[in-house]
């Protein structure tokens, strides 16, 4: 162990990856596969009888209206990809639109209509012309190449939920879109008429507009029970908590955008190639506003939201719309009827649904998660002759892996072995001797010009539980978020069994093996309690069913079981408390950095967490540093204590000498 | 030299009304953490204000102050209607709703109106110049710096030496203990609102006495431009939000007068691009922020 563990792997190491695969072949991931296309299945099936009953009762319209549906839906669907499971608000989506709608046009158009409009085009493009599909293709391929830059800006840019800066990045690809648009005059024809395909040869029929829709839900629910897509939003959730703990939100947030472009370009090229034409205008505010409302509506953080809010709002403004036609005589309602109830009901659609239902109408619920559906997916398996394990009958996980039935004890190793985070003492022997050790040396901190830490050194050894005490504003938490990487050290070391942890980012310490908790809670608030431990261990590479078994041995250790399919933000203190510490433990760290774990505990709450404590400790072997205020509990938890005054070190020794110490007693207990 | 002090001027000209919109939109973060993309109806209402006022044949003694009445009761309106109800809400939601009252404000226009544009009568030395030490400057673009500065002596005196503007201050740093601490917040809140609708209301005016027009999204790109400033200068900032605005109009001046003629028309989209990747190096602003919170 130690120096060698420490090469810690990539998430895609040969072992993730032999454990993704695993998680493929097994119950689970058939399981899980068949879950999501039967998603997929369920809300195509019924957008299309709907559809089909509307076409039924009209002619062309009817039917290009439809069209236009399953056109928008694959639009709202590919930005409910980024948008649901990242929290970033994105403006740019339909921008990225207006770069693939050009593309496309560009390309597919034919040559010699092609010459009367944009005969100057640069790169010979106006020269040659491509089949319509293989445009759509290109024009894709095109639009993600933008999507990559964008979206390691956005990334770069360090994007947390509700980010403002992230927004604007995206708003601004909105508008340098628009704008090229108008200008590049050569290319697209600009302002006036835009580029229009050959009156005739724009598309006809459903059958793009169904593929493109079926795609767009199947890579959406894919994406959805994806490790990446779980692993974005827990990033949504707590993107501080979750780099502490080995989440790096870049990776997961990109490929949520190349996805959620991908899909919004395919659905960009098909209204272009729909309507036959496009302009500017096709492609800025107004559309946004469109698609934008209709994610809203339904509720942006499920797909089954994302396509029951087109349907609602396709409706609205068709009726809308015929209405304040010029059809109908409006009568009395005339001070309503008329041109704009489009777009008002839009803007107050989504006023009112932000001040009423800010989730939306079915907030995260799918489709899949029906009691009926979820009955038939059971009897699925029964009828393949399946076994239904406990947790199924219970309610517990109905997709939990059921052909690898080996006992929670070793999960929870197998989970640390394949985050190559276990030391020497794991599988429960635990204690000592191992000879991994974290290291403070010298940190100093300062903020402002004031000095936090001044030279602080401490050493915590695996197997031990060292504490660290201090009155408010001695430093404390800030040595922990130095040690978790939130809070860079201005001068000094820290380093893990000998190497450097200085200037890693805080999910390869997370990696490395330091896993943290927080004195204010930072929990996965919108995940359920067998979610926020579970992402984790995924998070560390273990496979689907590995990290639904540990997770399941963590809550089940930590008392935390009987609620596992709430939601964490439900929870009441003390247990969101006992579930951060699961958490915290579920990828074995080497060691455990806990932040006030008995702050606002009574008494009997405070035993019990050491208890919790004492038995994570030597369930994975690792070392602790804990901070707290509770002589008590800190003498009755610690092996050895550190006494921290004004940012300095000032006492180290066993509990006994610490309460003795003189300096300790001045600067601690005020005596 | 002389070119370069032109430019100056019409920058600083530009960047005075941006200041005075991203100060508000900074104020109301301050006190709501929300980012107001509704700020710029306040302009647009009292564009179709004037227009209606220019038609009955007011001046602009008298359209000035109706501009600046106008866009305070509006913004206290909008508070009173929408914004108080997601006051708890998260930065997404927030963030919407204000979309959606820009969209329901321009709507309306459209409906109620025209959604083309109606003109009135500018004042008539708008366009008129003065020659100050051989260098021709534009009086409004003058008149614009004097106002900036008088608007932003009188916010500042708001803040440091009123009650309300202490209670800004303190709500700004942190809004749950000024709370406890007995501040009320609708008051605060309100009164944030209403200087923010000040501050724009003199902007508005800048910004109609230029163009002379009313149409249904005629504040939609000076809100924009507003946020920008706020965020170049870092959200919750004040004197970021003026500074940012000062800078981001100096940028624009530049472009305008630098870049070649073909892409004249693409000065906001270039705009943006350079404070998008602004943002991605500096997601909070040009400033360093106080990194006093604990995680």
């Amino acid at each position: 162990m130690s120096a060698d563990s420490l090469k810690r792997r990539a998430p895609l190491s040969r072992t993730a990856l032999r454990a993704a695969l695993d998680g493929m072949l097994t119950g689970a991931g058939r399981e899980r596969l068949r879950s999501d296309l039967a998603g997929a299945a369920l809300l195509f099936t019924a957008v299309l009888l709907l559809g089909l009953l509307y076409v039924s009762t009209g002619g062309a319209a009817e039917e290009k209206l439809f069209t236009t549906l399953l056109i928008n839906a694959t639009v709202v669907v590919g930005m409910q990809v980024f948008i649901g499971n990242t929290g970033i608000l994105s403006f740019g989506h339909v921008g990225f639109g207006a770069v693939a709608g050009y593309a496309f046009a560009v390309l597919a158009v034919d040559v010699e209509w092609k010459q009367r409009l944009i005969g100057d085009a640069p790169f010979g493009l106006a020269d040659s012309a491509v089949p319509p599909l293989a445009a759509i293709a290109l024009a894709t391929a095109a639009t993600l190449v933008v999507a990559v830059v964008v979206g390691l800006g956005i990334v770069r840019s360090g994007a947390a939920r509700g980010d403002i800066a992230a927004t604007v990045i995206t708003l601004a690809v909105l508008f340098a879109a628009y704008e090229l648009a108008i200008n590049w005059t050569d290319l697209t024809g600009g302002n006036r008429g835009g580029i229009s395909f050959r009156p005739g040869t724009a598309m006809s029929g459903r059958a793009y507009a169904y593929g493109s829709f079926g795609l767009a839900l199947v890579v959406a629910y894919l994406h959805r029970s994806s490790r990446s897509g779980r692993l974005a939003r827990a990033v949504r959730e707590d993107d501080l908590a979750a780099r502490t703990l080995g989440i790096n939100p870049a990776g997961h947030q990109l490929l949520a955008l190349l996805l959620s472009v991908g899909l919004v370009s395919l659905g960009a090229c098909l209204r272009v190639w729909l309507t036959g034409t496009v302009s500017p205008e096709r492609f800025f505010i107004d559309y946004t506003l469109l698609t934008l409302t209709m994610l809203v509506v339904g509720g942006r953080s499920s797909v089954t939201g994302a396509v029951t809010g087109s349907v609602i709002v396709t409706a609205l403004i068709e009726f809308t719309r015929t209405v304040s036609g010029p059809d109908i005589d409006p009568g009395p309602f005339d001070f309503v009827i008329r041109p704009g109830l489009t777009d008002i009901s839009l803007g107050l659609a989504m006023v009112g649904f932000m001040i009423l239902r800010p989730n939306g109408l079915l907030a995260d619920r799918e489709v899949t998660d029906l009691p009926i559906v979820q009955r038939l997916l059971r009897l699925g398996r029964f009828a393949r002759g399946e076994r239904a394990d406990p947790a199924t009958a219970s309610g517990i996980g109905a997709f939990d892996d059921s052909d690898d039935p080996q006992s929670p004890a070793t999960t929870l190793d197998r989970v640390a072995e394949t985050a190559g985070v276990a030391g020497d003492g794991a599988a429960g022997s635990g204690v000592a001797g191992s000879g991994d050790r974290l290291e403070v040396t010298d940190i100093s901190v300062e903020f402002d010009g004031q000095e936090v830490l001044s030279r602080a050194s401490l050493v915590v050894d695996k197997g031990r539980i060292s504490g660290l005490i201090g009155s408010n504003g001695a430093g404390k938490t800030t040595l922990l978020n130095v040690l978790s990487g939130i809070v860079p050290a201005t001068s000094g070391h820290s380093s893990l069994s000998g190497r450097p942890l200085d200037g890693l980012p805080s999910h390869k310490r997370a990696r490395a093996g330091v896993g943290r908790t927080f004195q204010n809670l930072r929990l996965f608030g919108g995940l359920t309690v067998r979610e926020n431990v579970e992402v984790v261990a995924l998070a560390h590479g273990a496979s689907r069913s590995m990290a639904r078994q540990a997770a399941t041995e963590m809550i089940r250790l930590n008392q935390v079981d009987d609620v596992a399919l709430r939601r964490a933000s439900n929870l009441d203190y003390g247990t969101s408390k006992r579930l951060e510490l699961a958490r915290a433990a579920v990828f074995q760290p080497l060691f455990l950095l806990l932040d006030e774990p008995t702050s606002g505990f009574t008494e009997p709450e405070s035993r019990m967490i050491v208890q919790q404590i004492r038995d994570i400790a030597s369930r994975i072997g690792c070392g602790v540093l804990v901070i707290d205020h509770d002589l008590a509990f800190v003498t009755a938890i610690c092996d050895d204590v550190y006494c921290l005054d004004q940012g300095s070190v000032i006492a180290h020794g066993s509990t006994e000498e610490i309460r003795s110490n003189p300096l300790v007693r001045a600067a601690y207990t005020g005596e | 030299m002389t070119e370069v002090a032109q430019q100056l001027v019409d920058g600083l000209g530009r960047g005075g009304e941006y200041a005075l919109i991203a100060l508000g939109i900074g104020l109301i973060f301050g006190v709501m953490r929300m980012v107001n993309f509704a700020h710029g109806e306040l302009i647009t209402i009292s564009a179709y204000v004037s227009y209606g006022l220019a038609l009955s044949g007011a001046n602009w003694w008298i359209l000035a102050p109706a501009i600046v009445l106008t866009a305070v009761a509006t913004s206290v309106l909008i508070e009173f209607v929408a914004f108080r109800w997601v006051r708890s809400s998260t930065d997404f939601a927030m963030l919407l709703t204000s979309f959606g009252v820009h969209f329901v404000v321009q709507a309306a226009f459209v409906m109620y109106i025209s959604a083309s544009s109606r003109h009135f009568a500018r004042p008539g030395w708008v366009n008129s110049t003065v020659s100050l030490a051989g260098i021709r400057f534009e009086v409004i673009d003058l008149a614009i710096i004097a106002a900036t500065a008088v608007s932003l002596a009188f916010t500042v005196w708001v803040l440091q030496r009123t009650v309300y503007g202490m209670a800004i201050r303190a709500a700004a740093e942190d809004f749950d203990t000024a709370r406890l601490l007995g501040i009320r917040p609708n008051q605060v809140i309100r009164v944030a609102f209403a200087l923010a609708g000040l501050l724009a209301g003199i902007a508005a005016v800048i910004f109609l006495m230029r163009t002379g027009r009313a149409a249904p999204s005629a504040g939609l790109i000076p809100m924009l431009k507003g946020v920008l400033a706020a965020l170049i200068g870092g959200l919750g900032r004040l004197q970021g939000a003026v500074i940012g605005g000062l800078l981001l109009g100096l940028v624009e001046i530049m472009l305008v007068s630098y870049l070649p003629d073909d892409i004249d028309g693409m000065v906001n989209g270039i705009t943006f691009v350079l404070v998008a990747v602004l943002f991605i190096f500096r997601p909070s602003g040009i400033f360093k922020v106080r990194s006093s919170h604990r995680p």
